[in-house]
This record gives C-alpha cells, sequence and structure tokens, in this order.
C-alpha cells in the first residue's frame, strides 16, 4: 500500500540488516587478520577481551569471548603485533562492525616464547626470582626428595648417580606428570608433601630433555610459586643445558639436567672419605705436636742441674751450713774469752775490796748467834754468847765484862 | 663430661670432627682436654669412616612416607 512511499527503517531494523549481509558472506566468516593491539581491555568481571586491531591507516575493532580468551597462553596488550583468526559480524547495539576472535597468535615471536617472557617478567617482579630468598644446598642431606616422572630417564639417572657418589641418603621418590594434563598440579602437590611431612633435606624436581611443549609444565605460574614457597631447598633440573624454564629460576638451584642436579644434591662419597681422613691425619698431627710440645718444656725443667744432680744442690747448702757454723763457732769462741777476761777482772777488784782481806791483817768479826754483827760494846751483855771470825775460821766465845 | 658422644647424623659428626680438629690446631688446650679432644675425635672419625663404608642407597617413595614422621629415623 505505501508501495512509493519511502521506508523508514528502525536503527535496529538497520542494524539488523547489515549485520545479516556480513553474516551472509562466506569471505568474512573465517578471517586471518594481523594488526597491533591498542585500547586493550580484559573486562574483569567477564573475562572478555575488548581490544582495536589497527595499522598504519586504519583501525578496527575486535572482541574475544571468555572462552576463547581463557586459551590464550599470553598476555595481550597494546603494541603487541597479532595475529588473529575470527568471523566479521556487526554489534548491533554499538552499530559498529568487529571481528569476533576465535584464536590469537603473536606475530613473530611464538606464542610460547612471548608467554615465557611475559611469566617470567611478572614472577620476577613479585620477587619469585629473588637471590636473596634463595635457600642453601645442606652439605650432608640425609634425604632426598625426588620429583619426576617414573617412566622418564631422569629417574634412572638421578638414582644411579645418588647411589654412586653418596648412598648415605635416603632417596625419597614422588612420580609424577611432567608434561601436559595435571602435571603442574601433581608437581604442586608434591612439593607440598615433602614439605608437610618435611621428609627431605634437598628436593630435585625436573625431567627429561623435550620439545618446548613438553617442557611447557615448568612454566607454569602456581609450580612457581609452589617452589618459591618450600622450606626445602629445591633443584630443578628440567630437559638440557640449553633449556631454561620458569621453573628454574624460581628454584634455589638450577642443574642443567638430572644427572648434574643429583651431582649437586650430594657430595662425592669418595671426596668425603678423603676429608674424613685429612680430619683424622690433622686430629693426630695436632695431638702429637702437642705432646711434644709438652715433652718439650718437661725436659728443658729436667735438664737444670737441680733436678739433674741434686746431690750439688745438698753439697752446696751443706757448704754453706758449714761455713755458717764455723763462722758461728768463732764469734763464739771470742764471745768467751771476753766475757773470761771480763770475770777475772771484776774477781780481782772483788778480792781487794773482800773482807776476809781485812780479817787477814787480824781482825775479827764478832757476831751474835741470830747472825747480826756486832758493831758496839754498848749492846752487849755479859754472859751473852759471840761468835768471832777470823781470816781462817771461826771462835765462840762468852762476854765476861763490858766496858 | 663423657667421652662418647653417639652423632645421630654424618653431618652432625664430621662438623664435631672439624671442630675437635679446630680446637686441638689451636693448640691452647690443656692436655687433659687434648686427650679427652683426640679420644672423642678419634672416635667421631671412625663413625665416619663406618658410616661410609656400610652405607647402601635406600629408596622409598613419598607415598610411603608417613604423616609426621621423625625426619632423623
Amino acid at each position: 500500500m505505501l508501495y512509493n512511499a519511502p521506508l523508514v527503517l528502525s536503527v535496529s531494523q538497520l542494524n539488523r540488516y547489515v549485520k545479516s549481509k556480513l553474516d551472509a558472506d562466506e569471505n568474512l566468516y573465517n578471517v586471518f587478520l594481523t594488526g597491533e593491539i591498542s585500547n586493550f581491555t580484559n573486562h574483569y568481571k567477564t573475562g572478555h577481551f575488548y581490544f582495536t586491531l589497527k595499522d598504519e591507516s586504519a583501525q578496527v575493532k575486535a572482541v574475544m569471548f571468555k572462552s576463547n580468551a581463557a586459551r590464550v597462553k599470553f598476555q595481550p596488550q597494546d603494541g603487541l603485533r597479532v595475529i588473529v583468526r575470527g568471523r566479521v559480524s556487526l554489534y548491533e547495539a554499538g552499530g559498529s562492525y568487529q571481528v569476533f576472535v576465535d584464536d590469537m597468535q603473536p606475530d613473530g615471536a611464538g606464542a610460547l616464547n612471548l608467554a615465557f617472557e611475559q611469566l617470567k617478567e611478572k614472577l620476577e617482579k613479585a620477587g619469585i626470582f629473588d637471590p636473596a630468598h634463595k635457600k642453601a644446598i645442606p652439605r650432608y642431606p640425609q634425604r632426598i626428595g625426588v620429583i619426576t616422572s617414573p617412566t622418564g630417564a631422569a629417574i634412572q639417572d638421578i638414582l644411579k648417580i645418588l647411589g654412586r657418589r653418596y648412598p648415605l641418603a635416603e632417596v625419597i621418590f614422588a612420580p609424577v606428570l611432567v608434561q601436559g594434563e595435571g602435571a603442574p598440579e601433581q608437581m604442586i602437590a608434591a612439593l607440598q608433601a615433602f614439605n608437610r611431612k618435611s621428609c627431605a633435606d634437598v628436593l630435585i624436581l625436573g625431567r627429561g630433555g623435550g620439545s618446548a611443549e613438553d617442557l611447557w609444565a615448568f612454566n607454569d605460574e602456581k609450580l612457581a610459586y609452589a617452589v618459591y614457597a618450600s622450606e626445602i631447598p629445591v633443584i630443578s633440573a628440567v630437559g638440557h643445558e640449553t633449556d631454561f624454564t620458569i621453573c628454574d629460576f624460581a628454584a634455589d638451584l638450577r642443574a642443567p639436567t638430572p644427572s648434574a642436579a643429583a651431582e649437586l644434591a650430594v657430595p662425592d662419597a669418595a671426596e668425603v672419605r678423603a676429608n674424613v681422613y685429612a680430619l683424622q691425619n690433622r686430629l693426630q698431627r695436632s695431638v702429637s705436636s702437642l705432646l711434644q710440645n709438652r715433652r718439650y718444656a718437661y725436659t728443658a725443667l729436667t735438664e737444670r742441674g737441680v733436678l739433674q744432680n741434686p746431690s750439688l744442690y745438698f753439697d752446696a747448702l751443706r757448704m754453706r751450713t758449714a761455713d755458717l757454723y764455723r763462722r758461728f763457732e768463732a764469734l763464739q769462741t771470742g764471745l768467751l774469752q771476753k766475757e773470761r777476761l771480763r770475770l777475772s777482772e771484776n774477781a780481782a777488784k772483788l778480792q781487794s775490796l773482800s773482807p776476809l782481806a781485812v780479817l787477814a791483817r787480824g781482825y775479827a768479826v764478832a757476831s751474835r748467834a741470830d747472825g747480826s754483827v756486832v758493831r758496839s760494846a754498848n749492846a752487849l751483855q755479859s754472859g751473852e754468847t759471840l761468835k768471832l771470825r777470823f781470816a781462817d775460821g771461826t771462835a765462840s766465845c762468852v762476854v765476861n765484862e763490858i766496858s | 663430661m663423657a667421652i662418647t658422644m653417639k652423632p645421630k647424623t654424618y653431618e652432625e659428626a664430621i662438623t664435631a670432627l672439624e671442630k675437635i680438629v679446630a680446637r686441638l690446631e689451636n693448640g691452647d688446650t690443656n692436655l687433659d682436654e687434648a686427650l679427652r679432644l683426640f679420644q672423642e675425635g678419634a672416635e667421631l672419625a671412625a663413625y665416619c669412616g663406618k658410616a661410609l663404608d656400610d652405607a647402601e642407597q635406600k629408596i622409598r617413595t613419598l607415598s610411603q612416607v608417613q604423616d609426621g614422621e621423625e625426619s632423623e629415623s
């Protein structure tokens, strides 16, 4: 009825129409497109990626829904050149056409390589590789935990070297998957079990050589954290010398191969034995030299004259005593003579003063019966008996008359 | 002080031996002490040598290790 009238469309109708045109074009159904990412947004709630792809002169919007985005192994970011695969369609509500991305690969470097570099940088910033956090490998471990595949060559190499170098240590083996689905989880569980049971002094975590994809499990972020968190020192040994994994950087020590890890984990029993011998030797030598020193000191002492020939010492003593005695005697003799002289002098003096000398001249001394000397005739009574002392004797006499 | 000590691990024995040798080499021990240390050192050296001679590799799987098992068994 309104045949000639202009057809008026709603915006929705227009957008739906254009969308149907785009969707009908098989050329737009599976497009490979290269460009540089800008305005990248990883929607935190939905997990969808929103970004713009551009080249020097044009740009197109792109969206990658969560189900596809989760499979991207690297972290897309602004400025990164990528190749995407997807279909071109129109977002009706926004009215703009865009690329609905199914798959995304970095352009140039391989996806794995980029993911590796990005994770490495991230963990580096988080301090997971901090050299200060790295624990020392014990010198003489008693128990060595080995986390690797039960079927690979690595476990055989490790056991052979541990057995040859240092059979003192017990090996605790945790068989795990080392590649494919679930491998990181099994390795993490083993790390945690070793720590929970604290049944090893050092851990070897690794596998033999393989392709980059085979070794990929050792680039797991959670595994890196588990290695970092391990209280037991971890030696990583992944692939060959030229293979580097995230796990190598997180470990306390990187070994180029599983065999090398075994050599780094334990001392060589031959060297240990040599060390024991050396210590034994030093022990012997130090004690003999100590004893010898004591012997010298003893000899030096005993070689002195006194101990060597004690009689010499006593002779000297004896001579000294004799000398002293002689001097004493001489002194004594001199003293006696002096005294004797003094005595004779005094005796002569005494002699001269003696009353006996007076009596010798003809005098006599009268004394009473009580011994008192009679000094006066008046004191006498007649009939009294007196004793008269002469020079040569005494006589008893009676007083007849007093005048 | 008892002359004989029972080392629990190789590490403990070799460390004790190293200390004894260092002390004796220092030379400031008296004779009695030196002889006692020598005796102890000789026993430790013998223990270490025997441990090395007698060692045979033992292997267990992690699942065989019981939770809470003594770490030195």
